[in-house]
């Protein structure tokens, strides 16, 4: 009985004791849950890092007015409202709501915007915009720096319409603006907006300087496989591999510059940096580089037009009057994106980013590395020099050849072949060294006839292979992993005494 | 009947085949629209606001009936916007809503049919400028300063009804209206916009401007002048006696503050007085003016002395200094001792008058050998003071007394 009594004792305290933990516990977790969520330092808005949403070129051309001297500060703010303005433009037009607006328009220019914007939306159209070149003249700042009028030369603006969500057209073009903004609250709000000129779209046609023969490789150094521009940037490995190159008698190679590894709109300087090193390591050993923008891109949006601009233009005034460039390559196998992204909005883009790069550099010949060759029959009248990639038999290149020849007379450079050895476990129907060696071979006996233009996949053969690049089966990551002339030991296969025995 | 549908069986699939016929041209020619050519006639590439404007178009190597897909795309000042018609009316009209025909400037268009740009071009729209138009000025920094140096900036920026801005080199007028003088000065819109420079006259007051079209005028305009920098100034003192009570108001008067053009300055205007005593002890003081009189007060001292105060307007203005002399409200006093000597009383304290001193009057004591100086206020013209046993033990004394400025010395034994 007394046992009993004390083990009743022993329950009853033991369950007050769990049941106020439980209680403890369950107030402790929502005070913690009270304290999550914002960090209260956020309410004093301290360092708000600003997203650069939209950068067309903007250039101010003459800042001298007979109202006021025009204060630097001011000019940047007037500036950014400018191109809030015509992004919130850009937004109601392509979503049909009119939201952002008020705050950039004032409230008698905002009507006009906003009947467009209801018209449009009233027949089911969107219109898909962006514009990517200010040129402005400052015409006049009012002496208490409350009112601002300013002459926009040259706008280039894109437009896609798309109705019933399907594209229907595009367009490119030029006009001049007349701008009046106001300074309300604190906002610089446009009053006015006039178009006063309307101009021809130039389709660049500058004459870049003369076609340079490619023969070489693409590149990647060993151990940085699709992120050339990493940590373990070294000019040491990448001269010895440029010497290397040299010594097997190339004269040309192609890069990948990765377009967020470059910092996106906000181009890194270290990476430039490291980029122009690598430039000067290739003068040295007498090699012609091809860069490839844009690796890993794959927006497109017209929205985004203008930070892929802004990321072209700056690596372009950064190294394009350096001695080893060769030319630009806009972007790798852009056709691959035709399917998800639109054929229609993808080659638009070539076409802008083409313009954008030749109004950087008008001296070096520009290109897109198309995954085929039928792809390749693309933009041939935009494009300086024409580049496919060819992985079929080498039997029906000369085929590949035809077809673009048919559309152009431009110089053709075979951008990307080769063989992997990829014979063993993940493809017991795979090619080994001597497959390798064997079409190689073939090849360059086909060159000694044709003296074609070309680029082979590669020098090493890569232990990592993103995900991004081969996706996630082991037996693409394998193939990939053995298109090199040197495995991963460091031993040279047999193409690659091959190419050494020709020079 | 009967026979009718006996004999359709053998009609049906003619009809069949020759619908399929022509939907497979249909999709051919749609398809193969390289060979697609319009043009769109421009009747003017100059239109008025406000005009309706019409832009017929004609599309060739396609049948009309085959059409489908025939759009206008304007772009326009404000934005981008598509037209579409029904295609198998002939001839193609496009009417331009009305919300882009009322706005100025150019506009380009480009004729689309199935997917192909046939054909581009553009056209300008004037403001309309026959009927009322608003001349909407902005009028900046609101208030200027005297003196013919400071500025101000009117800006007509005037539009026609649909709220377009005018063509340049049309005429404006700006209307100014200082004290009773009216002055009118023609001006031409350039760049958009009209614009003068306002400078400020001598005299302080409002300017009122207007700018006014052929027929419309804008809303009124005010602009204030303000008075200019002061100029230097002098200081008066009222007061109500010459003794140091203590207890009496010091009144100190500034002249009319004034700038260079005989403006009183603007109310308000903070004015910083400064006294010192023959001992250098310094009292501040701060008034502000009302119009262009600033007036500081400071309280009597409590012994004679001779005040000098001068007051400025920092970095701007100054006055000169003055010196107020004080005499001593006390010829005499009496003191006496009790309990021991080591109660004194002072007093009774007597005024200029005769009458005793208003309450609060300050007395010290100091004893001879001591650091410590006592102090006390008078009460009804008495001031005491106790000697503790526990600091001062028995024996003689040497005490200073002090009050409003006359001093006793006494000796005295305390037990």
């Amino acid at each position: 009985m007394k046992a009993n009594k004390i083990t009743y004792r022993i329950f009853l305290i033991a369950g007050f004791i769990l049941v106020n933990g439980f209680i403890l516990f369950g107030i402790a977790q929502i005070l913690n849950y009270l304290n999550t969520g914002a960090d209260r330092a956020s309410m004093f808005h301290q360092d708000v890092t600003k997203e650069n949403y939209y950068t067309p070129k903007v250039t101010w051309k003459e800042l001298n007015n007979e109202g006021r001297p025009m204060e630097q500060p001011s000019l940047q703010i007037i500036e950014q409202h400018y191109l809030d303005a015509w992004y919130a433009r850009a937004q109601s037009l392509r979503s049909g709501d009119t939201q952002g607006i008020q705050d950039v328009y004032t409230k008698n220019a905002k009507e006009n915007l906003i009947a467009i914007v209801n018209h449009n939306a009233d027949h089911k159209t969107r219109i898909e915009s962006t514009t990517l070149n200010h040129d402005i003249t400052l015409d006049f700042y009012s002496a208490d720096g409350n009112m601002v009028t300013f002459t926009d030369n040259n706008v280039r603006t894109y437009s896609a319409t798309y109705v019933n969500e399907i594209f229907k057209f595009d367009t490119t073009e030029i006009a001049s603006y007349k701008i009046m903004m106001l300074l309300e609250d604190g906002y610089w709000r446009i009053r006015h907006q006039e178009k006063i000129k309307v101009g021809k779209t130039s389709n660049s046609n500058t004459q870049p300087k003369k076609f340079e023969t490619v023969i070489g490789l693409n590149y990647y150094p060993k151990d940085s496989s699709w992120d050339t521009f990493n940590t373990s940037f070294s000019s040491e490995i990448i001269n010895s591999d440029f010497q290397k190159i040299n010594m097997l008698g190339f004269k040309s190679i192609r890069i990948f510059i990765g377009y967020d590894d470059f910092g996106g709109a906000n181009v890194s300087e270290i990476k430039i940096k490291k980029l122009i090193k690598l430039l000067d390591v290739a003068e040295v050993n007498n090699l012609d580089v091809i860069i490839t923008l844009f690796d890993f891109y794959g927006d497109y949006s017209v929205l985004d037009w203008s930070r892929t601009q802004l990321h072209a233009q700056t690596i372009v005034a950064a190294v394009g009057n350096h001695k080893a460039l060769h030319s630009w390559d806009i972007k790798n196998e852009p056709d691959l994106d035709f399917e998800s992204r639109g054929e229609q909005r993808v080659k638009a883009w070539l076409t802008e980013m083409n313009h954008a790069i030749k109004e950087t550099d008008s001296i070096h010949p520009t290109t897109v590395g198309w995954s085929t060759a039928v792809a390749a029959t693309h933009l041939v009248n935009t494009v300086d020099y024409i580049s496919f990639h060819h992985y079929q038999s080498l039997e029906s290149l000369p085929e590949a050849y035809d077809t673009i020849e048919a559309k152009s007379d431009k110089p053709i450079v075979l951008q990307e072949f080769g063989l992997s050895t990829d014979f063993g476990f993940w493809n017991v129907f795979g090619n080994d060294e001597n497959d390798q060696y064997t079409y190689y071979k073939k090849f360059l006996e086909m060159q000694k006839k044709d003296s074609r233009n070309y680029l082979f996949w590669t020098l090493y053969d890569f232990e990592n292979i993103p995900s991004s690049v081969a996706g996630i089966y082991p037996w693409r990551k394998n193939k990939q992993e053995h298109f090199g002339l040197i495995d991963l030991e460091g031993t040279p296969k047999e193409s690659y005494n091959l190419f050494k025995s020709l020079d | 009947m009967k026979k009718v549908f006996k004999h359709i069986w053998f009609i049906l699939p003619v009809i069949i085949i020759c619908i399929g016929f022509q939907s497979i041209q249909d999709d051919y020619l749609i398809s193969d629209n390289q060979a697609l050519t319009g043009v769109l006639i421009e009747n003017n590439t100059k239109y008025v606001a406000g005009d309706t404007i019409t832009l017929s178009g004609k599309i060739e190597n396609i049948k009309s009936s085959n059409l489908t897909e025939v759009f206008l795309q304007l772009s326009t000042s404000y934005g981008i916007t598509v037209l579409s018609v029904d295609p198998k009316k002939e001839p193609i009209k496009f009417e331009i809503p009305n919300f882009i025909t009322k706005k100025s400037g150019w506009i380009q268009w480009t004729f689309f049919a199935h997917g192909k740009s046939l054909d581009t071009g553009s056209f300008e729209i004037l403001p309309h400028t026959s009927f009322e138009k608003i001349a909407e000025t902005y009028v900046g920094p609101p208030s200027i300063i005297a003196g013919g140096r400071d500025f101000t900036m009117i800006v007509a920026t005037p539009t026609d009804i649909y709220d377009n801005l005018l063509l340049d080199k049309t005429p404006v007028t700006i209307n100014e209206q200082r004290d009773v003088n009216t002055q009118t000065f023609p001006l031409v819109i350039n760049k958009r916009i009209a614009w003068k420079h306002i400078f400020s006259p001598k005299k302080k007051g409002r300017i009122f401007a207007t700018a006014l079209l052929e027929n419309s005028s804008s809303k009124e305009m005010n602009i204030d002048v303000f008075a200019n920098q002061p100029q230097d100034f002098k200081i008066s003192f009222e007061r109500v006696h010459p003794f140091a009570d203590g207890n009496q108001i010091l009144t100190i008067n500034t002249s009319i503050l004034k700038d260079a053009y005989n403006n009183i300055i603007t109310d308000g205007t903070l004015v910083q007085f400064i006294g010192r005593d023959d001992s250098n002890q310094i009292f501040r003081t701060s008034s502000n003016t009302i119009n262009g009189i600033a007036s500081a007060k400071l309280i009597f001292p409590n012994a004679p002395t001779t005040l000098k105060i001068k007051a400025s307007i920092p970095g701007l203005a100054k006055s000169q200094e003055i010196a107020i002399a004080f005499k001593s409200i006390l010829k005499e006093f009496e003191i006496q001792f009790s309990e021991n000597n080591r109660t004194i009383e002072v007093g009774p304290l007597k005024s200029y008058l005769g009458q005793l001193i208003p309450d609060g009057a300050e007395v010290t004591l100091s004893i001879d050998g001591n650091i410590e100086t006592q102090k006390a206020s008078s009460k009804d013209g008495f001031a005491s003071f106790n000697i503790s046993e526990d600091f001062y033990p028995k024996g003689d004394y040497v005490f200073t007394i002090n009050a409003l400025g006359i001093s006793k010395k006494v000796k005295k034994a305390i037990n």
